[in-house]
């Protein structure tokens, strides 16, 4: 880093440190108040070789201002803003938790053909796939409730220029939207005509499409979560609102960890009674229930679960400080 | 001065440190490093340095100086000598109640001058 700035120029301080690369994991506003001071304790102690502890230390601290900024931690974050901030929290995770789930549902179809004929063979898998339907059903209505109910602050901010907030990242959700269904149409005609076989695995260009729209509809949820944040970040809720926002994504947290469990029991239950329809991906390989996509989707969503813990927790902190006054 | 998250400070912690250094007088962010090493031992990274200080400056225990170049110093307020007060009475006692207790063990050996 230069030191192109001498004392007593005006604006010099935050500029550089707003700037300065070294400090890019620090939120803006962060940087423009200590950036500079922080920047020049960089030089002082480091030079210009900055040894990997503190360059650790920067990630760790600059996430850290993140998570206060949006108020995730912190003193001094007011409690309603940190009961808010969690239930967005667990919204964030439950979306990363549906596109767990989409795999999911992917990976399953057909299930219950693979299934031996033999009496109660079937109650174990279905029984924990019905729970893991309904709770994704009662979960995702629990979640347009909470949109809905917050509908009314988010008409009232867009009329108080709130529109103008948020004309970016509308905007950039609504292209995503459509390029999504623009390519969803041809995709699901040419799934209509091929088989089960060609679906899965047996045709490589259907499977390098799935792959795309499959990337388009995560993307696509990414862009409306973050719509959803940035708005639900500045709307004024009252504090009956957020009660009921806080209580719904309570539930929605804990219909994850009924979702994650009756993942584990199908699994389970499929590993003890069709193992082999767990590893039929690729064909011909030897069974085995450890099929690395399933590994890969049950991981994602015990990480949304974690995720959506730091929510709650944080609303629960939120709400004892409102409690203690 | 008591507040929630300083009512249970540790010897170690970095505004616990930070306060104590600023004690002696007022410092910038190096400065601040070199003096917390050579009374206390402890190396902090700059990344928690300029957190604990973020914390301390909000809680207004320190506040910023005005400086003439990228260095800017800080000093204890009369808030921060409150806590860092109460931080070493509570320490005081948790060396008076560890004295208290190693007398009571018969077996220790006297440690030598």
């Amino acid at each position: 880093m230069t030191r192109a700035s001498g004392p007593g120029e005006p604006g010099a301080r935050s500029i550089e440190g707003i700037d300065d690369q070294r400090l890019r994991w620090y939120p803006r506003q962060w940087r423009a108040r200590y950036g500079d001071e922080l920047a020049a304790l960089l030089d002082e102690e480091y030079g210009h070789h900055l040894p990997v502890s503190a360059r650790f230390g920067l990630v760790t601290g600059g996430l850290r201002q993140r998570a206060r900024a949006s108020g995730l931690g912190g003193d001094s974050v007011p409690a309603p803003e940190r009961v808010r901030s969690g239930a967005l929290v667990v919204l964030a995770a439950w979306i990363a938790f549906v596109v767990a789930g989409a795999n999911f549902a992917k990976f399953s179809e057909h299930f219950d053909e693979a299934l031996p004929h033999a009496m109660g063979t079937h109650r174990l898998p279905d029984l924990a796939f019905l729970v893991l339907q309904t709770t994704a059903g009662v979960a995702s209505f629990l979640v347009v409730a909470g949109a809905l109910l917050a509908l009314p602050a988010f008409v009232r901010f867009l009329r108080a220029d709130g529109w103008t907030l948020l004309r970016g990242h509308l905007l950039r959700a609504l292209g995503a939207t459509a390029l999504t269904v623009a390519v969803t149409a041809p995709l699901l005609m040419w799934a209509h005509r091929l088989t089960s076989q060609q679906r899965n695995g047996g045709l490589h260009w259907y499977g390098a499409l799935y792959l795309m729209w499959a990337a388009l509809i995560v993307i696509t949820l990414t862009l409306w979560t973050v719509v959803a944040i940035a708005a639900a970040r500045r709307v004024h809720l009252s504090k009956r609102m957020l009660a009921a926002e806080s209580v719904l994504a309570v539930a929605v947290a804990l219909a994850m960890v009924v979702m994650i469990a009756a993942t584990a029991a199908w699994w389970g239950a499929m590993a003890h009674d069709a193992p082999a329809f767990l590893s039929a991906r690729p064909a011909g390989s030897p069974a085995s229930p450890w099929d690395s996509l399933l590994i890969a989707t049950v991981a994602v969503m015990g990480l949304a679960i974690g995720v959506a813990a730091v929510g709650v927790t944080q609303e629960v902190r939120g709400w004892l400080r409102m409690r203690a006054g | 001065m008591r507040t929630p998250s300083s009512s249970r400070r540790r010897s170690n912690d970095p505004p616990t440190l930070i306060l104590m250094s600023l004690a002696g007088g007022a410092k910038h962010g190096h400065a601040l490093l070199k003096d917390i090493e050579a009374f206390a031992g402890a190396k902090l990274g700059p990344g928690a340095l300029y957190g604990a200080i973020t914390r301390l400056e909000e809680r207004g225990l320190i506040e910023p100086l005005e400086s003439d170049d990228r260095r800017r110093p800080y000093r204890i307020t009369a808030a921060g000598s409150e806590a860092l007060a109460d931080s070493v009475d509570q320490m005081s006692e948790l060396v008076r109640v560890g004295q208290a207790r190693l007398k009571m063990i018969p077996t220790r050996r006297p440690r030598l001058a």
